[in-house]
Order: structure tokens, then C-alpha cells, then sequence
């Protein structure tokens, strides 16, 4: 890859992948910092790396850095422990996007990944699997069973009846 | 004797037992729960089903009206991506060879020559314009001792009958005349060869020598020192107008500070206005300051005209954004601080580093 493409992979990818970051753990700062840390990384092989490949690259490196930096975060909360009371603030919301969003960060992180990595960059089950390291069969599960909890939680907090 | 596999042993034949209710475990796709078709409704709404699973789902919403509004719900749920934008991607972008050199030389130098030029063309008009309208100090039409900087010194005419000049007060006083005048002739030729600032300053010290101890040749060392600058001075229609008048007065300062001579002594009817100011108002070494600090004065003029209120910027100031730009662009610990006394005046400045550390007392000039 060469040093336009490097670029390029930054003007187009960039954005995707801190839009991807910032969604599962719901830190600017920290994703930002993730992301650069992955075009770093990307900078120090850049010559070893095909641009046909860079974007599933990107995606990979920043979500093993990001299961990192949660890893090592105690404040993560896992959503069967969370409190459903905050979520009934919002049930108002008439942007369906918006409290899709919101409910988002209920899902454990995992579950969070996959179904980001399918519904806003519309990787297939397989991609998705090489960029998490999961099997292609454990991907299904977690996103048939995140899109069931994302519903449900519509659904207990009255925005859908 | 060894046992091996093919040696001939009774085996045991199975029976042919049946479950007499095999019959009710069978499901229909009717009775899944509504876990397991929302498992399936999901991955009917992802496109992911297929073949018998998804005959199955179909018979499963064709049974239920319930379940088939379900199972469509799940199409809507999907995420859509915002518009947030990586707020770190112009620093990921890596710059050619060419271009770093451009932004990293060339602009810098061309910003930094460009703001050297304009500091020297424009800063000292910028300072007189300063100096003048400050409201601290006096403005051109009511000069006064605080404007002493006017080049050139000037005197009372030599004769002027018509106002009381000290040349009139020596003609007044003959005796004292004649007890001064030999000296005084001698020094007189001597300093009309001596630039204009040193016969201010020889008139002044011979001026302090009178008043201090003889009250009596007061009147002559005026005189004489109206004589000596006699030839470099200006006609005496000039000296009625105030603005010119007060290079008489540039001598004066000094004597009055001090205290050897009062303001009417030092200046009598020749400058009417002056009598009525308290010297104590004028502050004469602050101009001095501001004048020699042209630079600091600038910068403070360019700091006022981007903050849009007035700023005052000052020597400590521009150390101590230097050190904490140092400080955070390279992470070195170091910081510089400003020690003050009793009564709130900077008396010094400190500066502690890792490497170096020192105390610089500020003096009095130090702005």
C-alpha cells in the first residue's frame, strides 16, 4: 500500500471505523484514541498490507484494540445486571434511530460489535466473523439474539406495544 | 490366553421395545415458542433463513396474525449510522515530503518574517498612538513636563523684554550677574560645543548646585542656562506657544523630583499652565517604559485587536506562554513563576526545571 492509499484509506475508512468504535463503547475520546492508535498500527505495516484489505484490516485491529481497552475498563456493565429504569426516560422519543441507538448500549459488547458491523457497514457473517474471531455460526446467534433483545427492550419500555 | 475382538462371545440382540407415546413429542411449527420464533423471525428478517426453516416460519405467521405482525417488526430494527466524523483524521493523514517541508518551514518563517516586518513598520506609530491617547499621560495640547521626550531643547530668547524670562531676571540682578557671569561665560563656550543633551544635562547639575545652597545665583544659573542654549534655540515668537515651550521645561524634571526646586522657581511666568501641575501626576518614567517596550506594546495592541478587549501583555506573560507551550508540546517539566511582596509587587521571577533552576530578581525597568 502506498502512502496515497494510506491516505485515502484514512479519508475513507476513518470515519467508519470511529463511527463503529464510538457506537460500541460510547467514548469519544476513547474511540478516537483506538482509532488512531489502529492507523498507527496500519502506518508501521503499511507497505505490507494490500488495500483491497485495509478496511477489513482497520475494522480487525480496532476491535481487538477496543476488547482491550474493555477488558481493562471496570466500568463496563452487562446488561443483565443494568437498570431498565433509565431507559423508560425515553420512551417518548419519537426517532425510532435514535432510541435503537440509546437502547444499543444495553447489549453486551460482543452482541453490540456484530450487529454494528452488519447494520452499518454491511459485512456478511463470514467478514464479520474474521474482523471479531468468531465462527460464521456464532455471529448468526449473537446477532438473531441481539436483534430479539433490542426488540424486547422496545417493547418493555413502551415504545413499540 | 489373550481376548481379541474376533473371538466368538454371546452378544445381545436389542428388543423390539416401542415408546408407547413417541407419538406426542412430534411439534408442529405452530407450537414453537415465542422465543424460539423470534429466534427465527430474526433470522427471517436478516434473509438468513432458508429451505425447510423458512417453510416452517411461514406456516408459523400463516397460523398466527399475532406472530406474523411479530415477526415483521423485526425488519425495522436496524441501525442506521449517524453522522459523527473522526475528529483525529487530519492528524492520521500522512503528509508527502514536499508538503511537510511547506508547513513545517516555509509557512512558519514566511508567518514569522511577516509579523517581524510589520512589528517594526507598524509598531512604533502604533506606540505613539498609544502614548498619546492613553488618558494617563497628557495629550499634546496641554504639554507638560511628562512629554519631555520633544528633541529639541529650547530656551527663552535672549532678549525678551516683554515677558519675564530668565535672561530678564539676570539683567534684573546685576550683582549676581557679575559674580556668576566669569564662570558661567567660560562653561558657556564650553557647552555651546557639546550636543543638546549634555548642555541639558550640565545646565541641570549647575542648576541643582544653585538651588541647593545658594539661593542667590538662582536667578544667574537660569540665566545662564538660557545663554548657553541661546544659539541652538528658537526665536522668540516660538517660545509663546506652548507646544514648543516645553523644551525648557525637559530640564526641569529632575529638579523637581528631587525636590531642590519647586515648579514656579524652576519655571516662572514663562509657562503659566505648568504652575498648576502637581508633579506628582506625571508620570514621566512610564512613558520612558512604554517607549522603550515598543515590542510588548505591539504585541499587547495585537492581542487587544484579536481578543477585542484590551489586553495588557507584559514580559512575564510571553515567558510564561513560551514555557507552557514548551511544557505541553514536548511534556518537559519545567514552570516559571512570578514572586511578589507584601503589597502585591512582582519582585522577582522563578524558574525550576529538572536541569536548571534560578531566581532573577526583576528591577524597576523590567516591564
Amino acid at each position: 500500500m502506498t502512502v496515497k492509499e494510506f491516505n485515502n484509506a484514512v479519508r475513507e475508512f476513518g470515519d467508519h471505523v470511529y463511527r463503529f468504535i464510538l457506537r460500541s463503547i460510547k467514548d469519544s475520546h476513547r474511540a478516537d484514541d483506538i482509532v488512531q492508535d489502529t492507523y498507527e498500527k496500519l502506518w508501521n505495516c503499511v507497505t505490507e498490507i494490500e488495500y483491497g484489505a485495509v478496511k477489513s484490516w482497520l475494522f480487525t485491529t480496532a476491535y481487538n484494540r477496543m476488547i482491550d481497552v474493555i477488558r481493562k475498563d471496570s466500568r463496563l456493565v452487562d446488561v443483565d445486571h443494568y437498570d431498565d429504569s433509565t431507559l423508560y426516560a425515553d420512551e417518548n422519543s419519537s426517532d425510532l434511530n435514535e432510541v435503537l441507538h440509546r437502547v444499543l448500549e444495553k447489549l453486551p459488547a460482543v452482541q453490540r460489535s456484530v450487529i454494528l458491523l452488519r447494520d452499518y457497514e454491511g459485512y456478511s457473517y463470514r467478514e464479520i466473523g474474521e474482523i471479531t474471531g468468531l465462527s460464521e455460526a456464532q455471529v448468526k446467534t449473537y446477532i438473531f439474539r441481539g436483534r430479539v433483545a433490542l426488540r424486547n427492550y422496545l417493547v418493555k419500555t413502551s415504545v413499540w406495544q | 490366553m489373550a481376548i481379541t475382538e474376533d473371538m466368538d462371545f454371546p452378544r445381545l440382540t436389542p428388543p423390539d421395545d416401542r415408546m408407547p407415546s413417541g407419538s406426542s413429542l412430534f411439534r408442529s411449527p405452530a407450537e414453537l415458542t415465542d422465543e424460539q420464533f423470534d429466534l427465527l423471525a430474526a433470522a427471517w428478517a436478516e434473509g438468513a433463513l432458508s429451505g425447510e426453516s423458512l417453510e416452517e416460519l411461514e406456516s408459523a405467521m400463516a397460523a398466527s396474525a399475532d406472530r406474523r405482525d411479530r415477526a415483521g417488526s423485526f425488519c425495522s430494527i436496524r441501525l442506521v449510522p449517524c453522522d459523527e466524523s473522526w475528529p483525529g483524521m487530519r492528524s492520521a493523514i500522512r503528509l508527502s515530503p514536499v508538503q511537510r517541508t511547506l508547513r513545517r518551514s516555509v509557512i512558519p518563517t514566511l508567518l514569522a518574517v511577516a509579523a517581524m516586518v510589520s512589528m517594526i513598520i507598524y509598531g512604533p506609530t502604533v506606540l505613539k498612538l498609544k502614548t498619546i491617547n492613553s488618558g494617563k499621560t497628557i495629550t499634546r495640547s496641554a504639554m507638560t513636563v511628562a512629554e519631555i521626550q520633544v528633541p529639541p531643547p529650547i530656551v527663552a530668547p535672549e532678549k525678551k523684554p516683554a515677558t519675564h524670562t530668565p535672561s530678564a531676571q539676570v539683567a534684573q540682578t546685576p550683582v549676581a550677574e557679575e559674580n556668576a557671569l566669569p564662570g558661567l561665560l567660560a562653561e558657556k563656550n564650553a557647552m555651546q560645543n557639546l550636543p543638546a543633551e549634555e548642555n541639558v544635562l550640565r545646565g541641570h547639575f549647575a542648576e541643582v548646585n544653585a538651588l541647593q545652597g545658594h539661593p542667590a545665583e538662582e536667578s544667574a544659573l537660569q540665566g545662564h542656562f538660557a545663554e548657553a542654549n541661546t544659539p541652538q534655540g528658537y526665536p522668540a515668537a516660538e517660545i509663546q506657544n506652548s507646544d514648543e515651550i516645553t523644551g525648557f521645561v525637559r530640564v526641569q524634571p529632575l529638579a523637581l523630583a528631587r525636590g531642590y526646586a519647586s515648579v514656579p522657581s524652576v519655571a516662572p511666568e514663562i509657562i503659566p499652565a505648568i504652575t498648576s501641575i502637581n508633579i506628582m501626576d506625571i508620570q514621566p518614567a512610564q512613558t520612558l517604559q512604554e517607549e522603550k517596550n515598543w515590542i510588548i506594546r505591539t504585541i499587547s495592541f495585537l492581542a487587544s485587536a484579536v481578543a477585542g478587549e484590551e489586553k495588557e501583555i507584559d514580559g512575564y506573560i510571553i515567558a510564561n506562554g513560551c514555557i507552557n507551550g514548551i511544557k505541553n508540546a514536548l511534556g518537559w517539566d519545567m514552570e516559571l513563576d512570578l514572586v511578589s511582596n507584601k503589597s502585591g509587587e512582582p519582585v522577582a521571577v522563578t524558574f525550576r526545571s529538572s536541569l536548571l533552576s534560578f531566581i532573577k530578581p526583576l528591577n524597576k525597568t523590567t516591564p
